[in-house]
């Protein structure tokens, strides 16, 4: 496992706190459920952090006018 | 007289030859699957007033001396993600059912349409596509042909069981880790994921718009490659869409592959299958003369980037309704979901970076190949319900682990025909033809010198 994965106390700060920020309502039924996703994804997560990338690598994606 | 089982294109040639009727064929079409598809639930609707009247104007332009097109008369059916004019596009979820109508048909599907095929109906899906199985809550599980107890895969498991119960010869799937690959494999049929930006997405609904891709799945190279042609085309609607122009890949079907440089994915692609898996991989490097084995880097970390990618642009798609409605959704993707719009951003954009890197690392690999090839699912079918696997000696999660080995290959967009390896007495399992980006012909060409050998086919199941 990454050294740098969040614990699961963590991991239910990050779901509470973006749910909030996000105005997305987690019933207590619900939080159970997606604080194991966001565990998953934070593990899947951290190992891309943890790759070192050249700092010129842009985002894939590149944004481009449509021809005029 | 035409068999029941009778592919693509020996349906246009009778249909085109005046020795059958489109109306004829679309009857039998809609009636096999009324008597038979019970058993497999892989349609969802039906589109039979408009598939009668195409089929009927068919036949006319074939009795006036009209070219009626290169797919004259063949009955298909699209995941029901695609917009079909008149239908509500359900996307395999319960939340869509209170939209309107399609305005129009996808671009593809008009596509077809212009090439004479005959749309019979749509077909089941995990629901917005977040799924490898298509255990649908809502619509119910696509049962596999080969063994009803087990999964069609999925997302497009519809796309995949309806060719292999010989309902329909042709189906459109969508694919953005694996949804077309995965269903092609453990159904035992063929199926292309083209270039990203080769086919044009209009008129489908999206699920992670940087990885999602639309292609056909038949039960032969001759049909896909037909299917494939009759789509291709710019379409300035879907953003994505290169914009290329149209890249005929029939013609080139039965030409040479002796200068093809061919490999065999090590590494992460063995380390994560089955014996069954790697045995089919070895059965079709064998009769393609190869022993090359080939190294992805990172490939389990490129992954995990298509993993975070998805997830967050899944759960900010649906946003508003994970906020308003999250109990409509599908428990089989409801918390994945909704993890995912909480992703944190830093985690996304290093994802599309990392995209870059690799994208940058795998492109030298084609320099001196021209072929990877790789397993499509660790793993035959697994059964209905199925929480857990064991994938070389590990215990795993079933369902986000029957993409492993596509997820690292659409996350930059490769193109890849899946060609099914059948064994007697067992499940079918699928292996993917990788290519260099737009290079669909070269991998078609490959997928039909192993049809004519024998190596892989598609039969209707029994």
């Amino acid at each position: 496992m990454p050294s740098n994965s969040l614990s699961r106390k963590e991991v239910e700060t990050l779901v509470d706190a973006n749910a909030a920020a996000l105005a997305l309502p987690l019933t207590e039924a619900l939080r159970p459920g997606v604080v194991e996703n966001m565990s998953r994804i934070c593990t899947l997560a951290q190992s891309v952090m943890e790759f070192p990338l050249p700092a010129e690598t842009e985002p894939a994606p590149v944004f481009i006018h449509a021809p005029g | 007289m035409l068999r029941a089982d009778a592919g693509a294109l020996a349906i246009a040639a009778e249909v085109n030859a005046g020795r059958a009727s489109a109306l004829e064929v679309t009857e039998a079409a809609l009636a096999r699957i009324c008597r038979v598809d019970g058993d497999f639930n892989s349609f969802t609707d039906l589109t039979r007033e408009r598939a009668l009247a195409e089929a009927a104007a068919i036949d006319a332009l074939v009795r006036k001396g009209t070219p009626a097109g290169p797919l004259a008369g063949v009955p298909y059916a699209v995941k029901n993600l695609f917009d079909v004019k008149g239908l509500t596009t359900r996307a395999g979820s319960k939340i869509n059912r209170s939209l309107p109508p399609a305005a129009a048909d996808a671009t593809v599907i008009r596509r077809l349409a212009a090439a004479g095929a005959i749309l019979v109906g749509t077909l089941n899906m995990d629901e917005y596509a977040y799924g490898f199985t298509t255990e649908n809550t809502h619509d119910g599980a696509t049962r596999n042909p080969h063994d009803t107890s087990r999964v069609a895969g999925g997302s497009s498991g519809g796309s995949g069981a309806a060719l292999a119960a010989g309902l329909v010869p042709l189906t459109l799937g969508t694919d953005t880790n694996g949804s077309i690959r995965v269903p092609a494999s453990l159904c035992g049929v063929f199926g292309l994921k083209p270039t990203y930006g080769r086919l044009s997405r209009h008129g489908s609904a999206s699920f992670a718009a940087s990885l999602d891709h639309i292609g056909p799945l038949a039960r032969s190279v001759a049909d896909l490659a037909a299917a494939y042609d009759a789509m291709q085309g710019p379409d300035t609607h879907d953003p994505a869409c290169a914009g290329r122009p149209v890249e005929r890949a029939t013609p080139g079907l039965n030409s040479t592959i002796d200068d093809l440089r061919i490999g065999i994915l090590d590494d992460y692609f063995e380390q994560n299958a089955e014996p069954e898996a790697i045995d089919a991989v070895a059965t079709v490097a064998q009769s393609l003369s190869t022993r090359l084995r080939v190294r992805i880097s990172e490939a389990a970390r490129a992954r995990a980037a298509a993993f975070v990618i998805t997830a967050s642009e899944g759960g900010n798609l649906h946003l508003s309704d994970l906020r308003t409605r999250a109990a409509d959704f599908d428990p089989m993707t409801r918390d994945r979901f909704l993890a995912g719009a909480l992703i944190p951003a830093a985690w996304y954009i290093q994802a599309q970076r990392f995209r870059s890197w690799y994208r940058s690392q795998v492109l030298r690999i084609f320099d001196n190949i021209d072929i990877l090839l790789a397993p499509a699912t660790p793993c035959s079918a697994t059964a209905i319900g199925q929480e857990t696997m064991v994938i070389a000696g590990k215990t795993v999660p079933t369902r986000p682990s029957m993409g492993m080995l596509t997820q690292p290959i659409s996350f930059i967009g490769l193109p890849v025909v899946v060609v099914p390896f059948h064994r007697p007495g067992r499940m079918p399992i699928g292996i993917q033809l990788i290519a260099a980006p737009w290079r669909e012909a070269q991998a078609l060409s490959v997928a039909a010198m192993l049809e004519r050998g024998g190596v892989v086919s598609a039969p209707v199941a029994k």
